[in-house]
């Protein structure tokens, strides 16, 4: 599969609806003395009359490169081309459907969907013709005189996609649109957006549709782009021929479905011949700490059968998890060294399965271990708390450690799970009142014994 | 091509707002349309006509030294003077709402405009609005010569400077907490700047900005009724109005007519509450962005009423299908031409105009220090700052004991869903009758037992101010989480422990905002308080709220300078290193 060409223009007569070419997007650290970059060095051309799913987990800059598109915000490097013209400012040919539905919530259904056109200067009879049309083919032409709290979830999701309609754009964007929705209700709406496209009269020229599901991308996408994470690169497109409607039972639907899980899970592997194979992992990822408690890596770890392991997508099934929620988990287990990733498998590592089965108390003193040697912004504040005559840290020392590399949210959600953390196997205590860190109880114990 | 209909879940019927007619009850019915309709017809055309007559009033002739007539105490009048000061409410209300979205939407959109004008709010807001009158008023009268719209606006100027902003803070909050995703879509979708306005932002600070307005209104009540009947550079000036009654009655010792006055106040704030309150505030109800509904849905009888009301039904109708063409022209002179949507919201901070507006304010005291030395002295200086100290002692006592009363009693009721929604309202009404129409009342009962005002005038400035704590520490009481009221029940905390671990916790930000609040009413009430008056005789008292009255009475323009300029210094001083800090203190510690 060349994966290349499918980043250049197609050839034939038509031009690509939007070029994106070398944009990056950086943001200020939280410290301000750096720049971050969310985005780096995206090459990617939309043809028109293609789905393009943008696949990545949270980090990898998915909805801003989707703001770039519709230019919402502006690129710090590089160029966005709409029909051959430089993008400045709001893109005119393009809609959005939002993840929160973003419906106004003083509005009629029918007047949330006449919107755009109303900006636009039609007539009133001609705007309302237009939006009970758009109305009609989500099937709420009913509820036109409803508010959006009248209505589910679903209904109101509905309303957004016929505001986005009712506009015809050339590029329709979608910014993870089913995922505040309930499951069963995801479901059907993604099969009415497949079997509408499938249908061949979808009021939009191409969709561009973020997620984080990678069952999503295989349903509804043409082709696949997977982007890492911190900062976000395109790795590699993904062909994705499979018929519409498409038919999630069918093998090649699930070989697909394996095949990006592999690609998911170890951020190392080239995708197709795209030389942007291999990730460096540069300082920049050395403090991170993934979002999640050390609980759920305990419990991942019973989950694992202890020879032969098993599959991720298997685990993400079982445990009816988000790609975004597991791999969190997959990266802190790996982090502390209890669990490996090989292929699409997953693994543990001798001290993880000692861990598996030990006590409670064991359970802890491994975890403490295993921090103080391999997570590398637990041993910073280690050596900072040997070298303070109190065995005192401000909380503030271990912050603007973190503000250097990453943005004020994510510095700041870093910090917490570093709290989280220690305080979860007893390594230090962290007093929020004062801001400061301190030697655990536990680890002088340890000190004590060993003397 | 549709998405399949039957796909949708069909159990979500949309449900119709209006008002189904019942075919079996039609006579009845429709001779009550008409009854109502023509009770409507009746009422619109006395409002019209009364507001169109007082209005006509407020520009007759007017020479500042002729001799003015005297105020004629006949209760019977007193409707008329209500109606005058209401209008005076109304229209001042008008334009502070006009200056808060228009000072808001600069200072959301523009970050060196945010910058600036904000800490200048900032400090206006806590300088005494009656201590400018004798600035104001020859301003005012200099600007009409000749007629009384002089002296009117120089009321409606003090009305709106007690109002405006508390409501220029409230826009610019409510916008700045827009969901980012509707701002997105307003931008994606192409709204037109008209569009923006009407569509987004107005509908999003709707509820606040009601509320709001409904607080500063019922505080306005005491500045318009202060400003109608003042002594300026030794010049008496009236204004026909409650204010102007309650003082000629005290002039002429008539405790009778102070009590005709205050029940009329009193209907006054009733009439108001249910015919104009309450209904936009149950409409606004519409314009909430989170789903999760209001904790107590209030109802209005009259908006109901209005809402039945065919004939308005047609009036809407028709003023609609005029004002739409209106609108797409709107929509046309805003959209933005070529290539961008409204300008988006800026997120930098650009840091140069915080060093200047340091920079300024750093420069503007010490030029009012050096002007007020010189022109006064160093002593007189230090005594205005000594009186300073004594009111700002006195406001202490004032929010200390407040608090002291009635946090118990807020407790009580505000741990009770159906007192507090039933109260909370006569709350609102009690903080909106002004202070000084209760004055008189106290000061004789001063001069008969012979109570300096010294501890007397606590009492005074109490009554403007208690009622914000009340309001508020009930507001918080009755927010308490259920979980936790119900956690306090099953493990029986009671006394101490109850009110340590549990209720002083949970209620401390909203107490902080009462306290505010209260000891702003409270400066404002220090000039009226310490300096009172019934017939011939005075009280007065020393303390920084007397200093500025009597430099306002005798037209001493440096004095005055002084007075306001510590008055200032004590408020901004206790907001910046008091309350400032509890707040941060409530928001680290108690998470609120």
């Amino acid at each position: 599969m060349e994966t290349d060409a499918l980043l250049a223009p197609s050839p034939g007569p038509s031009q690509p609806l939007l070029k994106v070419r070398h944009v990056a997007k950086l943001f200020r650290s939280a410290d301000g003395s750096s720049r971050v970059a969310v985005l780096d060095d995206i090459d990617l051309d939309i043809q028109p009359g293609e789905v393009v799913a943008l696949l990545g987990r949270s980090g990898s800059g998915k909805s801003t490169l989707l703001r770039l598109m519709a230019g919402l915000i502006a690129p710090s490097e590089g160029l966005i081309e709409r029909d051959g013209q430089p993008l400045r400012g709001v893109n005119r040919d393009v809609a959005i459907v939002f993840q929160s539905f973003a419906l106004l919530p003083w509005l009629t259904v029918l007047d949330n969907t006449a919107v755009g056109l109303e900006a636009r200067g039609l007539g009133e009879k001609e705007v309302r013709r237009r939006a009970l049309r758009a109305l009609a083919m989500v099937g709420l032409e009913g509820s036109a005189e409803a508010y959006p709290r009248e209505l589910s979830g679903g209904m109101r999701q509905r309303v957004g996609f016929a505001r986005a309609f009712v506009m015809e754009p050339a590029l329709l964007l979608m910014d993870e649109p089913f995922s505040a929705l309930d499951v069963l209700t995801a479901e059907n709406l993604r099969r009415d957006i497949d079997e509408l496209w499938a249908g061949g009269t979808f009021p939009a020229g191409s969709i561009v549709i973020v997620t984080h599901s990678i069952e999503e991308a295989v349903l509804l996408s043409d082709r696949v782009v997977l982007l890492s994470a911190n900062p976000g690169r395109i790795r590699g497109v993904v062909p994705n021929p499979l018929p519409r409607p498409r038919d999630d039972t069918t093998p090649a639907f699930r070989a697909l479905v394996d095949s990006l899980y592999s690609y998911m899970t170890d951020p190392d592997k080239p995708v197709g011949t795209s030389p942007l194979a291999v990730e460096q992992t540069t300082s920049q990822d050395a403090l991170a700490l993934p979002p999640v408690s050390l609980g759920a890596v305990v419990d991942l770890l019973t989950l694992v059968p202890e020879q032969e392991g098993i599959s991720v997508a298997e685990l993400a099934d079982e445990l009816v998890l988000e790609l975004d929620d597991l791999l969190p988990i997959l990266d802190a287990g790996e982090l502390l060294q209890l669990m490996a990733v090989d292929g699409a498998r997953l693994g543990l590592s001798p001290v993880g399965r000692a861990l598996a089965e030990a006590s409670e108390e064991e359970q802890q003193r491994l975890l403490r271990s295993q921090m103080l040697l391999h997570v590398p912004l637990v041993r910073r504040l280690q050596e900072a708390l040997e070298a303070s005559t109190k065995a005192e840290v401000e909380g503030d020392f271990v912050l603007d450690l973190l503000s250097e590399q990453f943005t004020q949210p994510e510095a700041e959600a870093m910090f917490e799970t570093l709290v989280s953390w220690i305080r979860a196997c007893g390594l230090f205590r962290y007093s929020r009142e004062q801001d400061r860190f301190r030697a655990g109880d536990a680890l002088e114990q340890q000190e004590d014994g060993q003397t | 091509m549709a998405l399949e209909a039957g796909r949708v879940p069909r159990f979500e019927r949309a449900r119709s707002t209006a008002r189904s007619a019942s075919p079996s009850a039609e006579r009845p019915e429709r001779t009550r349309t008409l009854l109502l309709d023509f009770a409507l017809l009746l009422l619109g055309l006395t409002v019209v006509v009364g507001i169109g007559s007082l209005s006509s009033q407020m520009a007759v002739s007017f020479h500042p030294h002729a001799q003015l007539p005297g105020v004629d105490l006949n209760p019977l009048l007193l409707p008329y003077y209500a109606a005058r000061s209401s209008l005076r409410m109304f229209i001042a209300l008008g334009i502070s709402l006009t200056i808060a979205v228009a000072m808001g939407s600069l200072t959301a959109r523009s970050p060196v405009a945010e910058r600036l004008v904000l800490p200048l709010v900032d400090v206006l807001q806590s300088v005494p609005v009656l201590g400018f009158l004798a600035v104001i008023v020859p301003f005012f009268i200099g600007l009409f010569p000749g007629s009384l719209l002089g002296l009117e606006s120089a009321a409606l100027f003090a009305i709106v400077t007690g109002q405006v902003w508390n409501l220029i803070f409230c826009y610019h909050q409510s916008l700045r907490t827009i969901p980012a995703e509707l701002r997105e879509a307003s931008r994606v979708y192409g709204f037109t700047g008209w569009q923006q306005m009407v569509r987004l932002e107005l509908p999003a600070s709707a509820i606040p900005m009601v509320w709001n307005a409904m607080m500063s209104f019922a505080g306005g009540w005491f500045f318009a009724t202060q400003s109608e009947a003042i002594s300026v550079n030794n010049s008496n000036y009236i204004l026909p109005g409650i204010g102007s009654y309650v003082a000629a009655a005290i002039a002429q010792q008539r405790l009778d007519c102070v009590l005709w006055a205050l029940l009329m106040m009193l209907l006054l704030i009733v009439v108001t509450d249910q015919l104009f309150w309450r209904p936009i505030v149950t409409w606004s109800e519409q314009f909430r962005l989170d789903t999760n509904s209001a904790a107590a849905p209030s109802h209005s009888w009259f908006l109901e009423t209005l809402q039945q009301s065919e004939l308005l039904r047609q009036l809407g109708q028709w003023l609609a299908s005029y004002l739409l063409p209106l609108g797409a022209s709107l929509n046309r002179w805003t959209r933005s031409r070529g290539r961008d949507g409204p300008a988006p919201l800026q997120k930098q901070e650009p840091r140069w105009v915080d060093n200047l507006v340091v920079l300024g304010g750093a420069v503007a005291t010490v030029l009012a220090c050096h002007h007020s030395l010189e022109q006064v002295g160093l002593g007189e200086t230090l005594k205005a700052f000594g009186q300073g100290l004594l009111t700002f002692g006195r406001v202490l006592a004032v929010v200390g004991g407040s608090t002291l009363i009635f946090l118990p009693l807020a407790v009580l009721i505000g741990l009770r869903p159906r007192w507090a929604a039933l109260l909370q309202p006569v709350m609102l009404m009690l903080a909106s009758i002004p202070a000084n129409l209760l004055f008189p009342f106290f000061t004789v009962v001063f001069l008969f037992c012979g109570m300096p005002l010294f501890y007397g005038c606590v009492v005074l400035m109490a009554m403007g101010a208690q009622w914000y704590v009340l309001f508020n520490v009930t507001a918080g009481a009755s927010a308490i989480p259920n979980d936790l009221r119900e956690m306090s029940q099953v493990f029986q905390l009671k006394g101490r422990q109850r009110w340590r671990r549990f209720l002083l916790p949970a209620m401390f930000s909203a107490w902080i905002t009462g306290a505010v609040t209260a000891s702003g009413a409270a400066w404002n009430a220090s000039i009226v308080a310490e300096l009172v008056t019934w017939g011939s005789h005075t009280l007065k008292t020393p303390g920084i709220g007397s200093y500025i009255a009597e430099a306002t009475a005798q037209g001493d323009q440096p004095r005055l300078f002084l007075g306001l300029v510590v008055m200032a210094l004590f408020v901004v001083g206790s907001n910046r290193l008091v309350w400032r800090p509890l707040y941060r203190f409530a928001e680290e510690r108690y998470g609120n």
